[in-house]
């Protein structure tokens, strides 16, 4: 942000605007309420390059929730006990991805595996609560994971 | 009794405007953000009445917090001349904060 997050200032990536916006809901709230609408940018021409997956793994928010009904949309999975990829799937079925941090994809609404990206189940041990796959290069959905689920 | 000078409260610059029209312009049908900041400005400075509740806050610069409980119209303003922002709230949040005169007064008493 241009300006600093209070005062009724507004983020020019989300539209956030401190004071007003997170007056009711948390800014984890918001965080899922942009993601849930496409996390699009939401003032005038985002940056050259920018990826709000990319955006939000560097920020290091944590989990990234999946409602997981049909379609994930984009970003990345990760494993959140550990910091290093758990896969890199640039090549596979989700064209364009660059890196890919995780394994399976926990759908949230049933508590079972909607997918298990690398094409096998990550880490015996591991939970990976997560994400979102996307194509970077379309900002669309890179999968539909119930056509994939374990 | 406070005199406002309509005429000259902006907002504080030009990206701010902006920003702001772009978040908020399409709830006051404004057509562009000089329309909006005009909108904001007028707000601001419009005469008193038994529904605008109005209230000052105590950190920073004594930010002006004004309510109109007729439309849900809300604005901030500093040092009487800048306009931080200008939006309508909505019906639940009015009905959360048990009135207009609730909300404002949750404005005032914010510390960020």
């Amino acid at each position: 942000m241009q300006d600093p997050p209070r005062d009724y200032n507004i983020c020019e990536c989300c539209g956030t605007e401190f004071g007003n916006d997170d007056d009711v809901h948390t800014h984890e709230v918001l965080r899922v309420q942009w993601i849930d609408t496409g996390a699009k940018w939401f003032f005038r021409s985002a940056p050259v390059g920018w990826n709000p997956w990319t955006q939000l793994f560097m920020a290091n928010v944590g989990a990234l929730r999946y409602e997981g009904i049909s379609t994930l949309y984009g970003g990345a999975v990760f494993e959140t006990a550990k910091a290093s990829p758990a896969a890199t799937v640039a090549g596979s079925t989700y064209y364009g991805v660059v890196t890919m941090y995780g394994g399976n994809v926990l759908d949230a609404g049933t508590g079972t595996y909607a997918a298990i990206v690398t094409g096998q189940p990550y880490g015996a041990a591991s939970t990976i609560y997560g994400g979102y796959v996307i194509d970077p290069t379309t900002n669309h959905a890179a999968q539909d994971v119930l056509a994939h689920a374990a | 009794m406070m005199l406002y000078i309509v005429g000259t409260v902006p907002f504080l610059n030009a990206w701010q405007r902006s920003l702001h029209f772009a978040k908020h312009g399409h709830e006051f049908g404004a057509k562009n953000e000089f329309d909006y900041e005009a909108m904001a400005e007028a707000f601001m400075g419009a005469a008193m009445h038994p529904n605008m509740h109005e209230c000052y806050r105590s950190t920073g610069t004594r930010d002006r917090c004004r309510i109109d409980a007729n439309t849900r119209h809300f604005g901030v303003a500093f040092n009487v001349l800048t306009v931080r922002t200008y939006y309508t709230v909505t019906a639940a949040k009015i009905i959360r904060h048990r009135g207009a005169d609730g909300y404002v007064q949750a404005q005032c008493a914010m510390t960020r």
